[in-house]
């Protein structure tokens, strides 16, 4: 595949991702203990520890919940960090 | 795993899958699970791009993809997927994942590699980019790569917030088997 074919592929492969329903969930709670999760989860996810999770659940958040807003803070960090890169090569995704 | 849920199936189908995994001494892991409790908000079309960045290049080799993604790993700490991704890369390239730096992936690779650390901890800059030029990769290459960075920079957060791990060190090996043999299917049984 010419290598213009594959990454338009990749660019579409990208969007449904972020236009599926966990990546579009985010969060709207203004709880101190979700964004402190979701600031977490985008900047150092490495440090999430259990209590993070389980102030999640005291909310009242189920698994489901907890997993959406867990992969759309993800897409959003992973996001910021491809369209830099495709800034840097003077590229969009439209290319 | 931090969601409980998600270490059962949610379908009778999904949960027998599972059990007889476990009765061959094997586990499907966690991005598996979640794929499979959640496939069409995240499995099927997370697959899908995995699929699509780590496989069918005519530029990298699936072992230099993989190498990418171990390397955007261990910028974000993720022992999880430094684990499975590292270990399919060096199976597949011939040499330990480790110090990739010194240049044991080739000059190509090890540009790109750089490249796609930097763009994760966020010191990316033009020189990365001159640099890869430099050693021949050209700007497309280059965002090839960048999408391995986004596959990755999204799994790694989810593995590490959600605490990803495997049951042994058999598992993982065995894992990246059956992830380097399958690339990134899962029987459409489970994805229902």
């Amino acid at each position: 595949m010419p290598v213009q074919d594959r990454l338009v592929r990749l660019s579409a492969a990208a969007d449904a991702l972020r236009r599926a329903g966990c990546a579009r969930a985010g969060a709207t709670s203004a709880e101190p203990a979700v964004i402190s999760y979701l600031t977490k989860v985008r900047e150092h996810a490495f440090r999430v520890i259990d209590s993070d999770v389980g102030a999640l659940r005291a909310l009242g958040m189920s698994d489901d919940a907890i997993f959406d807003v867990t992969v759309a803070a993800a897409v959003g960090a992973a996001d910021e960090r491809l369209a830099r890169a495709l800034a840097l090569l003077d590229l969009d995704e439209a290319d | 795993m931090r969601l409980p849920e998600y270490s059962v199936g949610r379908r009778p189908s999904q949960r027998i899958a599972l059990r007889i995994t476990r009765g061959l001494g094997a586990e499907l892991d966690d991005v598996a699970k979640c794929a499979m409790r959640r496939p069409d908000s995240f499995g099927r079309p997370f697959l899908a791009l995995v699929r699509s960045a780590l496989r069918g290049s005519a530029t990298w080799s699936a072992g230099e993809l993989e190498l990418f993604g171990a390397v955007v790993s261990q910028a974000n700490a993720c022992d999880f997927c430094v684990g499975m991704h590292g270990e399919i890369a060096a199976a597949a390239l011939g040499a330990r994942f480790g110090d990739w730096r010194d240049g044991r992936f080739g000059p190509r690779a090890t540009a790109a590699a750089e490249f796609v650390d930097a763009l994760t901890r966020e010191t990316v800059d033009a020189g990365h980019v001159d640099q890869a030029r430099d050693e021949g990769v050209d700007d497309a290459a280059l965002a090839e790569a960048a999408y391995v960075a986004f596959v990755f920079n999204t799994i790694n957060r989810v593995a590490n917030a959600l605490d990803f791990g495997y049951r042994s060190d058999a598992d993982r090996v065995r894992g990246a088997r059956i992830l380097q043999r399958s690339g990134y299917r899962l029987p459409g049984i489970l994805l229902r």
